[in-house]
């Protein structure tokens, strides 16, 4: 399947990764390798409800629903790590 | 004496027999690093201080009566486990600052065992490859020919442990990154039944086929440090609650024991390494062993399945990767300062941190999980783990083990694949099947071919890997390709 430098940009959008033109001109080619790679599946014929009836092999597996102590340690390594701090919680720039 | 060429247990019966101090054998290590590292550049980082402070302890243990296996015992870990306290980088710039803010389980289990910590292992960026060639930072050579791949992602470590710079190491393989270097650099490594060792602390990339896993001179080496690190673990839920003995079979006599070999898989070989494996199987022969042909018709989708299921984990996995909260930009105020909002920030972040495979997973995560896409991607590609599953089960019913090659060549030359995403991808078609059925696999050196390490694949059942290391043990009893170095002088 061919994928053009404007699908790249849409999927790089959504990726939130900021790309330059030479990058998305080199990743359209590549990503149409790699689909086409990928695209053998379809050799497979695989029904509907095989792919519908898929099982996980593992049950949920729960804990009660408490906090846990974090290490201050652990938690001064992690927050001091964030460019700017207020309050013990990291500030970033505004959303909107 | 040369240290580095000696079993785990050697050392240990010097280290407790006082004919050598635990500081004198990091102290060995260490130096080696430093003469023989810049010719293969294996580390991103090396702890002498924190080593030495290990070392002494481990000496203190051993005077008090400890008799750990692993105490004393030098290793490195691949940067992508978290040693708290120090640069976990996963050869990324993404995370090039970042510090550690707790110990993985496997390092807070090797830390109780008396392990000394050296340092962390060069790896591809993220574990995004087969050659250690994505790196950020530096390219690891491959110790038997320094102008080519030590394999991926798993590099760094592996090299270590084949130049002889740690007595073993911890690896991670998803899809082979322990096993293809490991058959690369003339190494045992052994990727662990699924959730038999703890993720927790491991950067998390294919979180349904990660695995740490040991690499070392030998299975004996192997099956010790198993012992230390698998097993159950209440920060990691996934991971197996039925504890295992590594060790307890490993002498088994191999008469009786059935060996799937796939006549497909050898034939795809160029003649001199299908001798190898032809020849290991003879080997299997004489140790009493039965060998049956078997068919594994699904393994050629394997890949397939596994370059959707692997991106689309990736792309939800690194999403807290926003170069906010883990480092990346501690400066940005000067880097980022002219973004308006946290989205640009985002696109500039992770735009400049990530290299290219990274970039090129996670896209092809983000389209094979979008919209429209979900259906013929990516629940199609689980529904072929299934039944890749399914085939290896209905396998183990007629065989205990299958043994196939580990990879389709020896160490390719640097650069020479590295713009060419499928052909590194098809690197690893040994290896992924067993890694989407969640089995265990073991390279170990079976041959040399152009004077270049060649391996063989020992695979068995799920939370069988007492088998496979019980079949390497007793090959190794009976060959001498793992007590080959290579000669860096």
């Amino acid at each position: 399947m061919e994928i053009n430098k404007d699908q790249i940009e849409k999927i790089a959008q959504l990726a939130k990764l900021e790309l330059s033109e030479v990058e998305k001109e080199k990743y359209a080619k590549q990503f149409s390798s790699i689909l086409s790679f990928i695209e053998t599946l379809n050799e497979l014929n695989i029904s509907s409800d095989e792919i519908l009836g898929l099982e996980s092999e593992f049950d949920n597996q729960l804990r009660s629903d408490e906090s846990v102590v974090c290490h201050e340690d652990v938690r001064n390594l992690s927050l001091n790590q964030a460019p700017e701090i207020e309050n013990n919680q990291i500030k970033v720039k505004r959303v909107l | 004496m040369e240290y580095h060429k000696i079993s785990i247990k050697d050392l240990s019966d010097l280290l407790q027999k006082r004919e050598l101090s635990s500081l004198d054998l990091c102290n060995y290590f260490l130096d080696r690093i430093k003469r023989i590292d810049p010719k293969i550049k294996t580390c991103i980082s090396v702890f002498e201080d924190e080593a030495r402070k290990q070392a002494v302890l481990a000496d203190e243990r051993i005077l008090a009566g400890d008799k750990s296996l692993l105490l004393g015992i030098p290793y490195l870990a691949k940067d992508n486990i978290l040693c708290q306290g120090f640069k976990t980088t996963a050869a990324s710039k993404m995370l090039e600052n970042y510090i550690a803010p707790y110990d993985a389980t496997v390092i807070k289990r090797l830390k109780e065992s008396g392990a000394v910590l050296l340092g962390k292992a060069n790896m591809d960026e993220f574990a995004h490859g087969s050659s250690t060639e994505t790196s950020s930072f530096f390219i690891s050579k491959n110790p038997w020919d320094v102008e080519r791949v030590p394999g991926g992602s798993s590099g760094g470590s592996v090299a270590a442990v084949s130049a002889g710079l740690c007595v073993f190491a911890l690896g991670s393989d998803t899809g082979g990154s322990i096993r293809q270097p490991a058959s690369f650099c003339g190494v045992s490594g052994l990727k662990p039944s699924y959730s038999s060792v703890s993720r927790y602390g491991l950067m998390a990339m294919t979180s349904s086929t990660d695995v740490i896993g040991p690499i070392a001179k030998s299975a004996k080496d192997l099956s010790l440090i198993m012992n230390v690190i698998a097993g159950f673990d209440e920060n990691d839920l996934s991971s197996f609650k039925q504890s295992i003995d590594y060790c307890q079979n490993i002498d088994n006599s191999l008469k009786g024991i059935k060996i799937g070999i796939v006549p497909e898989f050898i034939d795809s070989l160029e003649d001199s390494l299908a001798k190898i494996v032809k020849e290991s199987i003879s080997v299997f022969e004489s140790l009493g062993a039965q060998i049956k042909n078997i068919s594994l018709k699904y393994n050629k989708y394997a890949g397939p399945a596994y370059y959707i299921i692997t991106p689309s984990e990736v792309s939800s996995n690194f999403a807290r990767l926003d170069g906010i909260r883990y480092g990346f930009s501690f400066d940005y105020k000067a880097k980022g300062s002219n973004s308006e909002n946290l989205n640009e920030i985002y696109l500039k972040n992770r735009g400049e941190a990530f290299g290219p495979e990274v970039k090129r997973r996670i896209m092809l995560g983000t389209y094979a999980l979008s919209s429209g896409y979900y259906d013929a991607y990516y629940k199609k590609a689980i529904a072929v783990k299934n039944l890749i599953k399914k085939e290896f089960d209905g396998v183990f019913e007629e065989v205990d083990a299958i043994l196939i090659p580990t990879s389709p060549d020896v160490a390719f030359k640097i650069g020479e694949q590295i713009d060419d995403p499928v052909k590194m991808y098809l690197e690893d078609i040994f290896t992924i099947g067993p890694s989407l059925a969640g089995l265990p696999g073991l390279s170990i050196p079976a041959g040399f071919s152009k004077d270049l390490p060649f391996g063989i694949q020992i695979i068995s059942k799920k939370f069988r890997d007492d088998i496979v290391l019980n079949l390497a043990n007793q090959f190794q009893s009976k060959t001498e390709f793992h007590q080959k170095f290579p000669n860096l002088n």
